[in-house]
């Protein structure tokens, strides 16, 4: 008897609980709610209330060894050198026929679809030598290029160009060095191809890089050759086994911008005083609007739509602050924009220094394009960065 | 049995306290609504207890009534609480589920009513949550929200003691804890793209006090009268010296929640005292009064006084009937039952006007067995009204508690 009352209230307990009403909140007695309590909304922004602003353009040393894309050419005064090294695997044929010095070498050219195209030349203007001297394609950069040892011979003949793709002859011979190369390594080298662009050139173009996934799109080296008694030739292809591109520009001769470049590791830093910021404040949101001049730009056929915002943990190094990570302006016709919500809450809590942004081109390693922002020292003040805040305070 | 009431033991152990759901508007304020007791049998008698000492229960705060314990006793309850929050515009159904705490008595000396006593209770819970919409033109929709969490605990023992004029005395030491955090927020839609914010002020609090407390000796005979066989007076008074603050200031925001200020302070409750009677009619019907004040109005954090709190002021009446005199009974007349009302002008001060409480309840004390005791309350009430910008709660409120007997300390034979 005693188990079944206590049955009986277990289960009363039970639906109690399981039927226990608990609506979702709402505004019954926010009234009393002390006003101590209260949080607002504030909009704040650096136009209407000016801070101390500061930029910088900088060059950083970069690296292009691992781009998905390689360029060669020449724009305006920027340049772009590529070197290339070919896989050589050949048939016991050609090996045979090498090694007896009975391989003649017909005509020989590279060729490769285009995925990038700055100015409207009509022809690639550039030399072709044969490189002499070994060279790390990781750890070549601009320095590197003067101690190239290459061969003065120009062996380039003459190119084809359309809106996709892009063939050029060199010497048919020229490629016979790297060939041997596969049959003795001891005599022969295979160093590859150095390709400056002649300046005054109108035209730099991009080629998939040995990075890209698609291979047959990928520039590569055709050599048709004959066997000296056969009346049949054979036509070979490579692949590049290193690749690499360096870009040339100066700095444009221009006040109160802020310069990006792609290729060179020219990038430039902004830095907003948040010192008399309110403290103890959560930002909702914290937009960065930095204004250009299309006209100023010199965008190819890939528009550098956006950019890179790192967080810098000092300044004077360059070194960046890696905690928050990476964050994008987005392009929209007169400026860049985007949410640096994550900096500024770091700045206004104190957890990271305010060392101020690092600001590049999303796609500085696959194109030679150049974008001169709107600095602050710049007279329009409408046209100087921009910080724009929503935050929260208690009252 | 013995594994069952281990389990019972930790667990209420564990989650002393501990709720889901929120209770009350008011307990934004000082330190929150108070807690009515561990036992449900104290909820059934609405708090009137001051003057009350059983043999077979620790439903009492005032430290002097453990002192006719008989057996070694464990005693832990549970609170289920369904509330209508309303104010002059909308309402709010809400629940919570609360440990009420747990106390464990040894009698050391039955004929000087020594008893040893331990408990862990909740004496102020904090937990209330209230929401407001907005439709801004320019940020989109967001929700402002704010919650309390929190209240504080005691622990402690105490000691009994009966004179030779049978006056029972008691004591206690009390060590004082307990965390709130008050919380601020604001919420935008998942699609938003504004951020969530956060903030938060955090109150953790620690100090000593004590309990002193004394119930009378039978004082039927001035009635002279054969239906009035118990007649006790009872008094308690609570006194915490000092409570020592932590005050956090803490904002959390998408990335991270960081501590903006910290400091220590000082918080003086103020004293609790509780006057009760009691009287025995038939030898089976019990009848309690209470009268408890505790100058609210003096409460003090960081050197200021809280302007929405006054004086509380406290009556409750509560009755037993037991049936004592059967030597076979039923399971019905087995049976404690039991009621009571209360009239509280609570410590709450609202735009200058007192928040009052009322409530009425019932109850019954179930045997087990010989030792161990099941109690079942309900208490329905209202707290505050719609008028003056208050909230009005009306709450009923159901009490189950277990008071585990033993005998220790028994020779063998």
């Amino acid at each position: 008897m005693l188990k079944i009352k206590f049955t009986f209230l277990f289960i009363f307990l039970s639906v109690f609980i399981l039927t226990g009403c608990n609506d979702s909140p709402n505004d019954v007695g926010l009234g009393l709610i002390p006003a101590s309590d209260g949080i607002d909304l504030v909009s704040w922004n650096s136009l209407q209330n000016p801070i101390f602003e500061q930029s910088a353009t900088v060059e950083d040393t970069i690296s292009l060894s691992y781009s998905k894309d390689v360029l060669l050419g020449s724009y305006n005064d920027a340049k772009s050198y590529l070197l290339v090294k070919f896989l050589i695997s050949l048939p016991d044929s050609i090996t045979t026929a090498l090694s007896s010095d009975s391989l003649t070498f017909v005509d020989s050219w590279l060729s490769s679809d285009i995925t990038y195209k700055l100015g409207d030349g009509t022809s690639l203007d550039f030399t072709a030598h044969k490189i002499t001297s070994d060279w790390n394609a990781s750890k070549f950069t601009k320095d590197s290029l003067t101690s190239l040892q290459f061969d003065p011979q120009d062996v380039y003949l003459s190119q084809e160009l359309t809106d996709s793709t892009f063939k050029f002859n060199i010497q048919p011979d020229a490629a016979k060095d790297w060939l041997m190369h596969s049959v003795n390594s001891t005599d022969f080298n295979n160093y590859g191809l150095y390709l400056e662009p002649n300046a005054n050139g109108n035209l730099i173009l991009g080629f998939p890089a040995l990075t890209a996934s698609l291979s047959s799109k990928r520039l590569q080296l055709t050599c048709v050759t004959k066997i000296i008694g056969s009346q049949f030739s054979d036509t070979l292809k490579f692949y590049t086994s290193a690749d690499v591109h360096l870009v040339e520009r100066p700095l444009p001769n221009v006040s109160n911008r802020m310069v990006l470049q792609a290729g060179t590791g020219v990038r430039s830093r902004l830095y907003f005083d948040l010192s008399s910021f309110p403290k103890n404040t959560v930002i909702n949101r914290a937009t960065l609007k930095i204004y250009y001049d299309i006209n100023e730009a010199e965008f190819g056929t890939n528009k550098s739509d956006t950019l890179i915002l790192k967080m810098l943990s000092d300044s004077t190094l360059g070194t960046i602050n890696t905690s928050v990570g990476t964050t994008y302006l987005f392009e929209d016709s007169t400026k860049y924009s985007g949410e640096i919500t994550s900096f500024v809450q770091k700045w206004v809590d104190s957890t990271s220094v305010n060392e101020g942004l690092l600001l590049k081109l999303s796609d500085e390693d696959v194109t030679a394009n150049q974008l001169l922002l709107y600095s602050p020292t710049f007279p329009d003040s409408l046209k100087r960065p921009q910080l724009e805040i929503l935050y929260t305070k208690m009252r | 049995m013995k594994n069952i009431k281990l389990i019972i033991l930790v667990f209420t152990l564990l989650f002393t306290g501990s709720i889901f759901g929120q209770s009350s508007i008011y307990s934004r304020y000082g330190l929150g609504i108070n807690a009515l007791g561990v036992s449900a049998k104290e909820m059934s008698l609405n708090g009137a207890s001051t003057a009350l000492s059983e043999t077979d229960h620790l439903g009492t705060s005032n430290p002097a009534g453990w002192s006719s314990l008989s057996l070694v006793r464990f005693e832990g309850g549970l609170s289920l609480t369904q509330t209508l929050q309303k104010d002059a515009a909308s309402s709010r159904n809400l629940f919570s589920a609360r440990f009420q705490g747990v106390r464990f008595g040894v009698p050391l000396q039955s004929d000087y009513g020594i008893v040893l006593a331990l408990f862990l209770e909740p004496l102020t819970f904090v937990d209330y949550d209230v929401q407001n919409h907005y439709n801004d033109s320019n940020f989109g929709e967001y929700d402002k929200e704010f919650s309390g969490r929190g209240g504080l605990s005691k622990f402690g023992f105490g000691l009994t003691y009966r004179t030779p004029f049978n006056f029972s005395l008691g004591a206690t030491f009390d060590y004082y804890t307990g965390s709130t955090e008050y919380t601020s927020s604001l919420t935008f839609g998942l699609l938003s793209p504004y951020r969530n914010s956060t903030h938060k002020q955090k109150f953790n609090q620690r100090g000593i006090g004590f309990s002193v407390g004394t119930i009378s000796s039978d004082l039927s005979k001035v009635f002279n009268s054969e239906s009035v066989t118990d007649l006790r007076l009872g008094f308690s008074y609570r006194y915490i010296p000092k409570v020592v603050v932590d005050t956090f200031m803490i904002v959390k925001s998408h990335l991270e929640e960081i501590t903006t200020a910290h400091g220590v302070t000082n918080s003086e409750i103020p004293y609790t005292a509780s006057f009760g009677m009691k009287m025995v009619l038939h030898k089976s019907t019990t009848l309690l009064l209470d009268f408890g004040f505790t100058p609210w109005s003096n409460y003090q954090l960081n050197d200021r006084t809280n302007p929405n709190y006054t004086d509380r002021e406290k009556v409750a009446f509560g009755i037993e009937y037991k049936d004592k005199r059967l030597k076979t009974k039923t399971f019905w007349q087995k049976l404690s039952y039991r009621g009571g009302l209360s009239y509280e002008k609570t410590k709450f001060l609202i735009n200058g006007n007192n928040v009052n409480e009322y409530s009425i309840s019932a109850g019954i004390g179930v045997p087990m067995n010989h030792t161990d005791i099941l109690d079942l309350a309900v208490r329905l009430g209202q707290r505050g009204n719609t008028d003056f910008g208050m909230v009005e709660e009306k709450f009923i409120s159901f009490g189950i508690s277990l008071s585990f007997g033993e005998k220790w300390f028994t020779r063998r034979r």
